[in-house]
Order: C-alpha cells, then structure tokens, then sequence
C-alpha cells in the first residue's frame, strides 16, 4: 500500500517536471547558465568586488543557510500570502465590476470618470496612505496590491466584454439566451481570454508591489529580507532575495500561461 | 408562447393566418448626415412550410427586412405579424442563420447545437439526442468534438443548419448564408437545404443575391430594388421538391434566369437615372 502511494507521488512528481520542461525550451535555459558562469568565474578571478556583486555560489549559500534556519521560509511564505489575500480580492471586485461595466453602457457613463481619475495614481503613491490607514501589518500590504492588481484585471475584462462580436450578442437573442444564461453562457466564457491576460498582468504587479511595500515599513517578507541585508552588509543574501523573485515570479507566470494555454486552447 | 399559438393557428386556419407577415413595412436609418429609407411599403405573406427567396443586389434592403422578421430590429412604421400575432423581439419561434457562422469558439461542435436547446424545459439527454440527430441530419455525424476554428466554411454552416434544425422553430431565415463559400460547396450546401426542407417542411426565409440560388432552392422568388429598398417582382415556381440536378439544368430555370436577369439590368439602369436625375 505505501509502495502504491509513494509510486504514485513519484509519478505525480515526474509529470509535474515533464509539465515544466513542456513549457521552458530547453534552449531558453542556455543563456542564462552560461552567464552564471561567467559571473561566476569572473566573482573567482578576483575582476569584481564580491561586496558589490557576490558569487552566484554566495548567493545561494546565504540563501541555503537562512533557508536551514527558517527565517527564508517565513519570509516567502508572509510576501506570497499577502499576494494571494491582494489577488484574490482584486479579482473578487474587479471582474464582476467588469463584467458589469463591459455591459452596461449606463454604468460606464457614471463611473467611466472616477475611474479614470483614479487610475493614473501609481500604487507605490498609495503606500503611505495604507499605512497612515491601516498600520505596517499586513492589511496595509494586500490593500496596496488589491489596488494595484485591480486596474489591469478591470480595464482587460472591461475590454473582453467589449469585443464580443455583435453576431454572437444577435445569435444569442434569436436563441433566446437573455439575463443571466446570457452572462454565463456567453458573456463570461467569450470574456475569458482577456480575463486572463488582466490576471497575467496583475500578477507581475503583485510582486512589484509587494516587494516595494515590504521594503517601506515591514518586519517580514522578501522585500524585508532583501533590504535588511542590504543593511547589514549581507550582499550575498540581498543577491540572492533577488535571484529568488525572479524564480517566483517565473513561476507564477508559467502556471498562468499553462491556464491560458488550456482555457483557449480551441480558439486559434 | 408563440408556439402555443403556432399551433392552435395552423391547426384550424392554416390558409388564412399567413406565418410571417410584413404589412406596410418602412425603415429609415437615422445617420447624423443624413436619413435613408432602407424599406419602402414592402409587404409580404409567407405561408406556413413556404420556401421564399429574398433576391436583389445589396443594400436592396433585404437584409433589413430579414432582420424585422426576427424581430432583431423594429421598423419605422408598418407591423410584422408571426401566426397573426404582432412580433416585437426575437424568439425561439424563429432561427436565423446569418451570412458569417455564429459559433462559439468555446463550444464544440455538438456544445454549439445544444446551446439552442439548454434552459427550454428538456432535460440533459433530450438535448444531447435532440443534438444528435441534427448533427447527423447535416452529415457532421463524426465531428461532435471538433471546435469551429478547426472547421471549413462549409462545415461551419452545417453546424448552423444543424442548430436551426435541432430549434424545431417553424420558421428559419436565412441572410446569404451560403455568399462566402466556393462555387462546388456552394452548390452542396444548397442541396443540403433544400433535402431538409423537403424533409421538415418548414417555412424558410432565404435572402440571397444570387439568381441561380434563389431559382434552384425556393418555391417563390420575390425581387427587391435599391433606394428605397422595395418589392418589385414576384415569381413563383411550381417545381416541388427534392430539387434534382436537372432541374438546375433545366429549360425552365435558364428562361427564369435569363428574365431575372433583364429585369435587375432593368433596374439598375432605371435606378441609374433617377440618381443621376
């Protein structure tokens, strides 16, 4: 029974990495190995000041050694939960509001100047707002990157209802499809396309904004962890902060690409 | 609620109470520039199972008309009757098929069928046979999974047919459904109609521009001209049905064919001079 189980975890985890290396080309990995060891080797000869731009080895050196002590794993752990609480409630209020505005001409007439007026001001403005309003704990953190994530993911669904093709809209009333059916069985699945693009995009924004909200007043997360070893002198952990967003937002964007890929797979 | 009437009317006065009827129909298209009488006092009387060509050049207005009928848009002045009933907004009762394919590219091919059919009152295995056999009926029996991006011209058409089919409604029009497809698919599509049409028996609306279309498919050829868009001729066709290659060759069709096309010279011509005038 438990060899079943492990065989079974085994073969989950081997399509798992077959599913990633689907997605990377194998080519794309090249480059960036290759400038590794450059930057590796010129670290070793002694052409660069490891303070300045320590070894790739360093890097994920200091990056192991905090990884043993847990504080790494509390750092991740606190900027992606504040990512998820952001994006979800970005996502909560921006696509039915979407949806709604894509649809309802009236609606858009009322809110079409708010909106616009709001829109322009970068959510790294908002930051000292959200800590004057709601203090230096999280909810200052997922309130800016609800705000961030919420421009996009609107402006892309307020977009996606706009471009179903009026046949579709005429076909579906001479098949009797109104109201409610009509949003479920037309409005929503033509939108989705573009709804995922708005979650592609936001989800890029989360990281910004969370790494630029945890590096103005916090006491955990990556933007923290960076920063205070910036402080500290600690430049093979701040490096390697970096080094680990980058493999995070990777990440994120290629789970996103995937559900991209399968939801319009048939549209091409 | 219109099929109940549907019902209750062709049963006791089939001959008199006309399916579709436009009575004194004008539109005028408002632009900010100018306004253009699209229709101008069109009436027409389409009897229940009749198969009618719409035929004439295009902004003839045709369109237009086919649009009223399906209740998509409201005229100016004059009355659009389904059954005897005044129509004002599109419903089940009629299927329309437009010129581009109305697919959902999120919808297979059997998804777009049954699409017509959710939320009526039938239960799951009901719309998936119902599906079923107007898939078949139009010769995609093997394509249920296949998605709109991955199909022809052809076949996306027969899905619509399909759809229209499997609707049930008793009236299907249909604006130049087959105007974007090649001259040998064309032809096909065309007989597919008119094997449906023989089978089912419904009243089908068929706009088109082309002569030779609206003459090998339809009982009753009614002619339109531009500026104002009007009725000006009518033939009918004792012909019945199914229509046989030779009636495509026949004597008949090319006399019908060669005074069709006098007649829309004629038109154009005489249309020329008022312009010019």
């Amino acid at each position: 029974m438990a060899d079943s189980v492990e065989e079974q975890v085994v073969a989950l985890r081997s399509n798992g990495l077959a599913a990633l290396s689907r997605t990377i080309d194998a080519r794309a990995v090249i480059v960036p190995c290759a400038l590794l060891l450059v930057w590796e080797t010129s670290v070793r000869l002694g052409l660069v000041d490891p303070l300045f731009l320590p070894a790739p080895s360093a890097m994920f050196r200091a990056l192991w050694e905090i990884a043993l002590t847990g504080e790494l794993w509390v750092n991740i752990g606190v900027s992606l939960w504040r990512i998820a609480c952001g994006y979800t409630i970005a996502a909560a209020l921006a696509i039915p509001l979407g949806l709604a505005l894509g649809y309802s001409a009236t609606l858009r007439a009322y809110l079409d100047g708010l909106l616009e007026l709001l829109r322009p001001v970068p959510p790294i403005a908002l930051i000292p707002v959200s800590i004057l309003w709601l203090g230096i704990d999280n909810a200052s953190k997922v309130a800016i990157i609800a705000y961030a994530c919420f421009w996009p993911l609107m402006l892309n669904v307020v977009l996606g209802v706009e471009e179903i093709p009026p046949l579709l809209q005429r076909a579906a009333r001479t098949m009797g499809i109104t109201g409610f059916h009509y949003f479920i069985k037309v409005m929503f699945p033509a939108a989705l396309p573009k709804i995922i693009v708005g979650l592609r995009i936001s989800a890029g924004l989360a990281f910004v904004v969370v790494v630029a909200a945890e590096m103005v007043a916090a006491s955990s997360g990556l933007g923290y962890m960076i920063l205070d070893a910036e402080r500290t002198f600690r430049s093979g952990l701040m490096f390697g902060g970096i080094v680990l967003l980058s493999i995070l937002g990777f990440l994120l964007n290629s789970a996103l690409v995937r559900v991209e890929r399968r939801i319009v797979q048939h549209r091409a | 609620m219109n099929m109940e009437v549907a019902g209750r009317v062709t049963v006791h006065a089939t001959r008199r109470v006309p399916v579709i009827e436009l009575r004194d129909i004008a539109k005028i298209h408002h632009t900010p520039r100018q306004t253009i009488k699209a229709v101008n006092g069109a009436n027409v009387r389409i009897e229940p199972g009749e198969f009618v060509a719409l035929l004439g050049p295009s902004g003839c207005g045709k369109s237009t008309l086919l649009n009223l009928i399906a209740g998509l848009d409201q005229p100016s002045s004059g009355s659009v009757l389904f059954n005897g009933v005044p129509r004002n907004a599109p419903d089940r009762s009629v299927a329309v098929n437009f010129q581009e394919p109305a697919l959902f590219p999120w919808r297979n091919i059997k998804r777009n069928v049954t699409i017509a059919l959710e939320n009526c009152g039938l239960s799951r295995d009901q719309v998936e046979a119902e599906a079923e056999r107007a898939i078949e009926a139009v010769g995609l029996g093997q394509f249920h999974n296949v998605y709109p991006a991955h199909l022809s011209g052809g076949m996306k058409q027969r899905v619509m047919l399909a759809r229209a089919l499997a609707m049930n409604a008793p009236v299907m029009l249909m604006d130049e459904p087959f105007a974007a497809l090649d001259a040998i698919t064309r032809e096909q599509m065309q007989d597919l109609v008119t094997q449906l049409y023989t089978a089912r028996r419904f009243s089908i609306v068929f706009v088109t521009h082309s002569i030779e279309e609206a003459l090998f498919t339809s009982q009753r050829v009614i002619v339109m001209c531009a500026r104002p868009g009007r009725i000006v001729h009518e033939i009918r066709l004792d012909e019945g049905y199914p229509r046989t290659y030779e009636w495509r060759l026949s004597d008949r069709v090319a006399a019908l064919r060669r005074e069709l096309h006098q007649l829309m010279r004629d038109l154009d011509a005489g249309d020329r001079v008022t312009c010019e005038g």
